[in-house]
């Protein structure tokens, strides 16, 4: 049945809620217990008692508030982990992303509870069936099941949530869906239940009929809240929270993992849930923050920068582990946080009337994978830097601009000459004879000089200390040349042809008298 | 809308960089030109678009020169350029006064560690390594997407010069996958390929992956080698080699006018002097042959004197400055 927006029932809420919070959040950032008999325990030992017990192992005959020994003893191979904080933290958070990738308007309703308001949606998605069923396709697609319930108010909504499965209450019928409800669907403390057990009461159409008064004066203010809940009498707005941009898992392990291959799993899990929370919001992952605690209480946290926005995996996983391998944590990790900065994709579209260029999206992806492939200082654009050495350059993100070049294309009849770097430049011997440089020898080259231009002075950065330019002695103390020249640089450059066949880049370093070949002009 | 139609014009759309016909995207001869003349005559017109290219020679015999000039034609029809750089021999500064739109070169530099290959040493002066003690290579976080990846890439036999490197190096390996990514992302105007002066081998499996990804891409892949490395899947390889270095030696006065006296002579690097053949040219002909100059500073070339002065005039211009 597909029911219809109503003009005078411009409020509908639904209600997000996922049961047994900590059980949802295991069975999220391990998939292979979904089906399987576990149980949570509260603390460890064998006298800890287990908080929360799997659907099979309830079956099996383990119960909550069981003992770890008592519960190994009915079920040999059951499996018992510790609650993991982090991991709830982390399925709650995926929740709400499941709500704000639907809704705008969104409330935090606590752990595994999210409200959100349906005003207005019916135009996206047809009605309030097929919107329960997007919302249950969107929470399975974060690794949960979620009861759904819609109404009018938001208790009354959480109240069909509780009810189990997807249960939409009309508008106008809330009164008649309060009847028949038991009691203990409200969760309320075991004394006001046991009291109005005595009373009689159990289901919340008995609890409606009761004089307010009467019964404030006999329990307290609470009841009086309550029959309010009871009649539908509540509708306070949702407490709207604002979007976050950052994006957070964490898990604690159960021992320390020395080996970086372990925590790569570790890692690529998180990566999945990440980026299917980020998926759902339309965003990409952007500069990541791995914090890992490791013994002793002691932090390593570690920022790795994202060149090119991407939700791929892979890349990102890769470039985790370059900065891993890079700077390895000193000790066994104990606890894993990823933080991921969301940024919008990039929202451009190639002209039909401009030439052909990469797809924005793919382009993205691409430049992922090259930095995970090559490294992320390893791609991008290269620019000459703002400084006086011939050599200095600087590397920025790729980013092509979209409209037509500005520049003209000629035909020309002679062509322009660049160079090839060579970095960083060769140290060579240089032979001369009155001055003028005759052989030249090093590890690649060894020739005779043909011709020679030069040489050409550049010197800058004198304000520079001898330190700041690497001029340093054995013990590491600044070294100041005899001739002066304590910072900064002062280079004679040379053009050389050797009898090998290159034309040469050569220069000789005035602070140090040493030779060095930078380049050839091909 | 239907008035501004015939506004433009089959020949205004003509003028468009970017628009062709249909027909023309199944043609095999649409070429990637230079704003070089004589190497646009040489090559009837440019590099193939969706083939590979080769320019083979040795240094200083002008490729990275020619390399620059299509980059920079391709950049100022506003089309995007890929370079991958396996030398780190990438020079913007050049570059740009060659006339290449920077903001539109996309720079890759393989060879750095990464994890695309399965196998990784111990990770030294740490208790963190990839694999334990017993050395049994477990299943990779990252293994299992591109299972075509290392197969493809382990047919790359690897001999560097000037850096022997062993062969763990992986430099050859991200080298081919960097250019399979550029090309699976397509949208890529030119692709340059530049192998320095490294002599690696690619295997014929891998050299027609490239031709195909190339062709299915449409970017016109340019190699710039020592010698041929991609045998019958090359469209095009030319040979350059070096003429001879220009340099002139002119006349340094102190005063001006006309009593002005030469104090010494001042020797100037001009550029080089190129001569091009067509080896192999699979959709012309080819054995033709060109020659041009590539300089410093085209524009204020002016020949003085190519003769070699004598050993004591040059002994002087040491130090002349």
């Amino acid at each position: 049945m597909n029911r219809a927006p109503t003009s005078d029932s411009p409020r509908r809420i639904a209600c997000l809620l996922v049961r047994e919070l900590p059980l949802a959040a295991m069975v999220r950032a391990n998939p292979e217990l979904r089906d399987a008999a576990f149980a949570l325990s509260i603390g460890t030992g064998p006298r800890a008692a287990l908080g929360f017990v799997s659907a099979p192992a309830r079956r099996a005959g383990v119960v909550p508030a069981m003992t770890v020994a008592q519960a190994s003893a009915v079920v040999p191979d059951l499996t018992i982990l510790a609650c993991n904080p982090a991991l709830e933290q982390a399925a709650a958070d995926a929740l709400i992303d499941v709500a704000e990738s639907f809704s705008p308007i969104v409330e935090d309703g606590g752990p595994g509870r999210v409200y959100l308001d349906l005003a207005g949606l019916n135009g996206l998605y047809g009605g309030e069936d097929e919107m329960s069923a997007e919302l249950a396709r969107r929470v399975r697609q974060v690794g949960m099941e979620a009861d759904i319930g819609i109404a009018a108010s938001k208790d009354i909504a959480w109240i069909a949530a509780r009810c189990g499965g997807v249960r939409i209450i009309d508008a106008g019928r809330e009164t008649e869906f309060l009847q028949w409800v038991p009691l203990e669907l409200l969760g309320l403390e075991v004394d006001v239940e046991l009291q109005l057990e005595r009373l009689g009461i159990r289901r919340l159409g008995d609890l409606a009929r009761l004089d307010v008064r009467e019964l404030g004066s006999r329990m307290g203010a609470g009841a009086v809240e309550l029959m309010r809940l009871v009649r539908g009498q509540t509708g306070g707005p949702l407490n709207c929270r604002r979007p976050g941009e950052i994006f957070t898992e964490k898990i604690e392990l159960d021992y320390a993992i020395e080996l970086l291959e372990p925590l790569g799993f570790i890692l690529r899990g998180m990566l999945d849930r990440l980026t299917a929370r980020l998926k759902l919001r339309g965003l990409v992952a952007g500069d990541l923050t791995l914090s890992l605690e490791m013994a002793g209480r002691r932090r390593d946290e570690r920022r790795v920068t994202i060149g090119a926005a991407t939700n791929e995996v892979r890349s990102l996983l890769a470039l985790i582990l370059l900065d891993l391998e890079k700077s390895p944590p000193s000790e066994g990790v104990e606890a894993v946080q990823l933080s991921v900065q969301a940024r919008v994709s990039r929202p451009a579209q190639s002209d039909m009337f401009l030439p052909p260029a990469p797809a924005p999206e793919r382009l993205q992806t691409t430049l992922a994978r090259l930095s995970a492939l090559c490294g992320p200082d390893n791609v991008g654009t290269l620019l000459p830097a703002n400084s006086h050495r011939p050599d200095a350059i600087k590397r920025v993100d790729f980013a092509p601009p979209c409209g037509p070049s500005q520049a003209q294309d000629h035909a020309q009849t002679v062509n322009r000459i660049v160079l090839r770097a060579i970095r960083p430049p060769q140290e060579v011997e240089v032979m001369s004879s009155r001055g003028v440089p005759q052989f030249v020898r090093g590890q690649h080259i060894c020739a005779r000089v043909v011709s020679i231009a030069g040489p050409w002075r550049r010197q800058g950065e004198w304000w520079k200390t001898a330190l700041e330019s690497g001029n340093r002695t054995a013990n590491g103390t600044a070294k100041v040349p005899q001739n002066g020249l304590a910072g900064g640089f002062a280079h004679d450059y040379y053009e050389m042809a050797l009898d090998d066949g290159g034309v040469y880049r050569v220069y000789r370093d005035l602070r140090s008298d040493r030779w060095f070949v930078d380049g050839i002009y091909d | 809308m239907a008035a501004a139609l015939p506004a433009v014009g089959a020949a205004s759309l003509d003028a468009l960089p970017g628009v062709f016909k249909g027909r023309e995207l199944t043609r095999k001869d649409r070429r990637l030109s230079a704003s070089l003349a004589p190497i646009n005559t040489l090559l009837e017109g440019g590099i193939p678009r969706g083939r590979i290219s080769e320019i083979v020679g040795r240094r200083s015999c002008g490729k990275t020169s020619i390399a620059a000039n299509f980059i920079g034609s391709t950049t100022r029809r506003g089309e995007v350029v890929a370079v991958i750089d396996l030398a780190n021999a990438f020079d913007p500064s050049t570059m740009a006064e060659a006339g290449v739109d920077l903001s539109r070169v996309l720079w890759i530099r393989p060879g750095q560690s990464s994890f695309s290959a399965p196998s990784f040493c111990r990770a030294s002066n740490s208790p963190l390594s990839l694999f334990p003690d017993h050395g049994d290579p477990l299943p990779s976080p990252l293994s299992g997407q591109d299972e075509g990846e290392s197969q493809v890439l382990s047919q790359v036999s690897c001999q560097l010069w000037p850096c022997r490197r062993s062969l763990k190096d992986r430099s050859p390996r991200s080298f081919l996958r960097a250019a399979e990514l550029v090309l699976e992302a397509g949208g890529f105007g030119l692709l340059i390929m530049d192998f320095g002066e490294s002599i690696f081998t690619i295997s014929q499996s891998s050299a027609l992956r490239l031709a195909r990804m190339a062709e299915r891409s449409a970017t016109a892949v340019l190699m710039l080698v020592t010698r041929p490395v991609c045998g019958t899947f090359a469209a095009l390889s030319v040979d350059l080699a070096l003429t001879r270095a220009i340099f002139s030696y002119r006349q340094n006065c102190l005063r001006q006018g006309p009593d002005a006296k030469p104090m010494h002579s001042l020797a100037l690097f001009e550029g080089l002097e190129t001569s091009a053949t067509l080896r192999r040219n699979k959709i012309g002909r080819c054995g033709t042959s060109a020659r041009w100059r590539t300089l410093v500073n085209p524009s204020d070339f002016i020949l003085i004197d190519h003769q070699k002065p004598r050993k004591n005039r040059a002994a002087r211009q040491g130090s002349s400055i």
